[in-house]
């Protein structure tokens, strides 16, 4: 085998690991970490969902593809945390101004956070966000 | 490989562990609260780019945690290929049964089932994306480049230009299927099927999350070329056995990830439930009542991944762990929704037949 041959497979196999060791993504380079963590917290078990209240009061969980046609679970929670939840309910607002079905118009959008404590799955749910939608009646004269 | 070279290797491994243990573990806890050095936190911000998330979900010990695994890894993967150069150095056997390892040559009708059915796959894979890709585009706002895509500045594309990627990946797939004997020609078509599918991909993934279904046939993309040139010229075949050693990598990573961070809490029953519980599924939901399913279900899993690899050197095990993957998969599917029925990871076990 040849010296180039060999060093190939080398910096194949070290690529390869690179993930590993480090612990990380490198598009395209990849780290198979998925259900490694045992769930010892609570904060592994929680889930973000999307919630409309429409003119007439109904509320209404938003089905992720409705809105985002990406993975909008992960967008939720790390919006969350970078403290950017209002700019995330004013993007998928704008990205989606009439969600499926467009019955009744929208009034407002939120944010919700679903937590529960390990094995006991009695989820306990939190607005954390709020985004009032502005019409022609409610939005201010300069707007 | 003389003593210098190996006393050269440890001194550098022993010195890279002592500069973690006395300098940057202390680093950890000033990252964590803000006030590290700026340079550290830019490595830290490009090798982990979760960690603004992550810090205001995890407490510091697991932040040290992770930071300690990184140095636990590099040791492993030292002191393995420490044995495997030291080893191919002193014995001969080892060395012939390396270079018997490399030198694979396998008959022109299954190295053509390998590439049609391989670029059938990835026509099949693929075929969704415009429509993804297009969705995409309105949700612009959220695209956040993945670090390939930065270096290269490239901003999202608009349909049109998705349209005109998918349709050259698609035809780049059939031109492959069909198989040219023309050695550069086969060569850039499949380069060309590389390059479309990682880009397209990368575009995909660049919405802060990352999907691991196409991973392992990502890196086979990128070693079918050679694989092509090397039996174009009548050359062993190692770029296919380097395929098939990748492929069971990535199955012995998802395992050793499973004990290093989890260790043997891994394996308790309470582990494999919540997972059940997190992503709720019927069938799901009656395995974690069953106490006996909930250790040996992930056992098996646990064993099969850690085991995949002994394909690649005992190839009739195959017999073995390939209808054992497909069980796997279709019954993570099954239990978690997660992957699918038909699974890309499955797609590759043909390099194994």
């Amino acid at each position: 085998m040849s010296r180039t041959a060999k060093t190939f497979i080398t910096l194949t196999l070290v690529l390869i690991l690179l993930p590993f060791v480090l612990q990380t993504d490198l598009y395209p380079l990849f780290r198979f970490g998925m259900f490694a963590e045992p769930i010892k917290r609570a904060v592994q078990t929680e889930t973000f969902a999307l919630r409309t209240i429409d003119r007439t009061g109904n509320r209404r969980i938003v089905s992720p593809e409705e809105v985002h046609p990406g993975n909008l679970a992960y967008l939720m929670r790390n919006y969350y945390y970078r403290n950017q939840a209002d700019t995330l309910l004013a993007r998928l607002q704008r990205i989606c101004q009439n969600p499926v079905p467009p019955q009744t118009p929208i009034r407002e959008w939120q944010l919700l956070r679903v937590t529960s404590e390990v094995a006991r799955y009695r989820p306990d749910t939190v607005v954390v966000a709020r985004l009032e939608v502005q019409t022609r009646e409610t939005a201010k004269p300069n707007e | 490989m003389n003593r210098k070279g190996y006393v050269f290797w440890l001194a550098g491994w022993l010195s890279a562990t002592l500069l973690y243990v006395c300098w940057l573990r202390g680093l950890v806890p000033q990252v964590f609260h803000g006030n590290a050095p700026a340079w550290f936190t830019a490595i830290v911000n490009w090798t982990y780019p979760r960690f603004g998330v992550e810090k205001h979900r995890f407490e510091l010990a697991f932040f040290v945690r992770h930071a300690d695994q990184i140095v636990i890894r590099f040791g492993l993967v030292n002191a393995v290929a420490l044995a495997l150069v030291f080893s191919s150095n002193r014995y001969a056997s080892v060395r012939h049964y390396w270079a018997g390892f490399w030198n694979l040559r396998i008959s022109f009708a299954r190295l053509h089932l390998y590439r049609i059915f391989f670029y059938t796959g990835i026509l099949f894979f693929s075929g969704g994306w415009y429509l993804q890709l297009a969705s995409l585009h309105r949700a612009g706002a959220f695209y956040k480049p993945v670090p390939l895509l930065r270096l290269l500045h490239l901003p999202f594309p608009p349909p049109w230009v998705s349209g005109i990627l998918c349709a050259g990946l698609a035809a780049s797939c059939l031109l492959a299927v069909w198989g040219f004997r023309q050695i550069l020609f086969s060569i850039i078509v499949s380069i060309i099927v590389a390059v479309l599918f990682t880009l397209l991909q990368g575009w995909l993934f660049s919405f802060e999350k990352m999907d691991h279904a196409f991973a392992p046939i990502t890196y086979a993309l990128w070693l079918m070329p050679l694989v092509m040139r090397q039996y174009e010229k009548n050359e062993p075949l190692w770029a296919l056995q380097l395929l098939r050693l990748v492929v069971g990598l990535v199955y012995l990573q998802a395992g050793l990830e499973k004990l290093l961070v989890g260790g043997w809490e891994w394996l308790s029953p309470d582990t494999f439930r919540n997972y059940l519980y997190l992503h709720p599924t019927a069938l799901g939901s009656w395995v974690a009542a069953q106490n006996w399913l909930c250790v040996v279900l992930p056992l098996g899993a646990l064993l099969f991944q850690l085991g995949f690899v002994s394909v690649v050197f005992v190839p009739r095990l195959r017999w073995v762990f390939l209808p054992a993957g497909v069980l796997f998969h279709a019954g993570t599917y099954a239990l978690m929704h997660v992957g699918g029925y038909v699974n890309a990871w499955v797609w590759l076990y043909v390099f194994f037949i």
